[in-house]
């Protein structure tokens, strides 16, 4: 039997054109329908990424907020730690005149007489005028000081007498002096014990007076309150005077100002 | 138009193109941004979890971060209550130092405060600082302490300061060498904070001569705001000497 199709292609195209539109429309739903899915997913994550990560800024503010109030509590301490250490300083500063004296006296030879002593310079400095009754005495002493490095950076003197002042004053052992020939004061107390147990003030006759300046190698720092400090209402100047306070008179020793000053060609009392 | 022409070929191009550009526009439009967002959001979180510093912390949205930063939280715990006992020793020593070196004086109610001060300056300091400065082991030559007259407005800026000055005067003494050294380390036990001079030395132990000054400084334990004045005070009159 032959089967003969007197149908025109026509219809079938028809058909197969439907076919395809209703693929492709399918394939176009579905295409949509998935990245609307996974948008949706996708927002989800981010939101639940971003909840947590409000909720860890949270917590962060949080250890954020302590360590700046723990910072702040130490700030208030500075204020606290200021006046406590001028405070301290200032007591310091009051025992290092005295500590400063004891050493300066160990230092010193026994038979030196001290007249004054007072600190030059804003503290810097010690002018020491002294009475000496040979100049063998005054050799030792000087350097006995010139080994006082930890004390002083430089020791000067003046007022060293000349002829016939000098004259006057020599030991029969005048003159160059073997190195081992010399006592050498160790240093270790004995000015300060000859200081301490009270050494006659009167030298005799035949003693001449010299100067002695020191620069201390560590000065003493005067203590000053931070901000600085309201002077009185006096009209004073705010601040420590730095200078040397004046002796008040004194019946039983001479002023300053009537002390003799050293110098050279100064004839010795009593020659 | 007629789609009676349209052929197979016509369609699988109409269609592949609208498939094409529905996902891509849905893809630019709709994923891009989301994507854009998540990467934001796990930067964020990854700064916060970099700048908390707890080690082995994941960034993920399945940690749970406030235990996750509870070292750094304890740390911070920590620090604060350390801050908080170094303040407490800090205030207790300044205040141990306080009640014996500084008068209670109080200037931030400045009626009070200065008449308080007035009394403290007037009244106390100097018989306290001159009876201090008689020293058994030392002849007093001369301790002659000088306070001018306070401040009789109290509006008067020295309400202000965080710390008073004066300079009391010059004490003159006489002994012997250890003495007078301790007699200067003596004033570091007085009820008031002083500073001495360095001293002059004169003469020779046991009749050595020492002469110093001393500068009072006074810590008021509250001061006056600066804008914070008494309206109804009037300018006052000072003491002859003493300025305004």
């Amino acid at each position: 039997m032959i089967k003969i199709n007197l149908l025109p292609k026509s219809i079938y195209e028809k058909k197969a054109l439907i076919n395809t539109a209703i693929v492709f429309g399918v394939l176009f739903v579905a295409i949509v329908a998935g990245c609307l899915t996974f948008t949706m997913m996708k927002r989800q994550q981010v939101a639940a990424l971003e909840a947590k990560g409000t909720e860890a800024a949270g917590v962060q503010a949080q250890i954020d907020q302590t360590n700046a109030d723990a910072e702040k509590i130490r700030g208030e301490i500075g204020p606290i730690q200021q006046k406590l250490k001028f405070i301290a300083d200032v007591h310091l500063y009051n025992a290092a005149w005295p500590a400063l004296c004891e050493q300066i006296a160990k230092w010193t030879y026994e038979k030196v007489h001290y007249t004054s002593l007072q600190f030059t310079n804003g503290g810097q400095g010690v002018s020491i005028q002294m009475e000496v009754k040979t100049l063998d005495d005054l050799g030792r002493y000087l350097i006995n000081m010139y080994s006082a490095t930890d004390l002083f950076t430089s020791v000067s003197i003046s007022g060293l007498p000349g002829y016939p002042a000098q004259a006057a004053n020599q030991a029969p052992d005048m003159g160059a002096m073997p190195a081992g020939a010399m006592e050498m004061p160790s240093g270790g107390g004995a000015g300060l014990q000859a200081i301490e147990a009270g050494v006659v003030s009167k030298p005799s006759a035949g003693w001449f007076t010299v100067q002695v300046d020191c620069v201390l190698k560590n000065p003493i720092p005067t203590p000053a309150p931070a901000g600085g400090a309201a002077g009185a209402p006096t009209g004073a100047a705010p601040g420590v005077a730095a200078a040397a306070p004046p002796m008040p008179p004194s019946g039983a020793m001479e002023a300053p100002g009537s002390m003799p000053a050293p110098g050279g060609g100064r004839p010795v009392p009593g020659m | 138009m007629s789609f009676s022409k349209l052929k197979k070929l016509h369609i699988i191009i109409i269609g592949a193109f609208l498939c094409v550009l529905a996902g891509g526009l849905m893809g630019f439009f709709l994923i891009k941004p989301e994507f854009e967002k998540y990467q934001a959001a796990y930067d964020r979180l990854a700064g916060i979890v970099s700048k908390v510093g707890v080690p082995g912390v994941e960034v993920s949205a399945e940690v749970d971060y406030a235990s996750a930063f509870q070292p750094a939280m304890d740390k911070a715990l920590d620090n604060m209550a350390r801050a908080n006992s170094e303040k407490n020793e800090a205030t207790a020593l300044l205040r141990a130092k306080m009640d014996y070196l500084m008068p209670p004086l109080d200037f931030s109610d400045r009626k009070y405060g200065m008449i308080a001060f007035w009394k403290e300056q007037i009244l106390t300091l100097g018989p306290m600082m001159e009876r201090f400065a008689r020293d058994k082991n030392v002849d007093v030559v001369s301790a002659n302490f000088q306070l001018p007259a306070p401040p009789v407005n109290p509006n008067d800026p020295l309400f202000e300061k965080e710390v008073l000055e004066f300079p009391l005067g010059t004490v003159a003494v006489q002994g012997n060498f250890k003495n007078i050294m301790e007699n200067m380390r003596r004033w570091n036990t007085c009820n008031r904070l002083v500073l001495l001079s360095p001293p002059t030395l004169q003469g020779t132990s046991p009749q050595l001569q020492a002469a110093y000054n001393v500068t009072l400084y006074i810590y008021p334990m509250a001061v006056a705001k600066a804008g914070d004045t008494v309206p109804m005070a009037g300018g006052g009159t000072a003491a002859p000497g003493a300025p305004m």
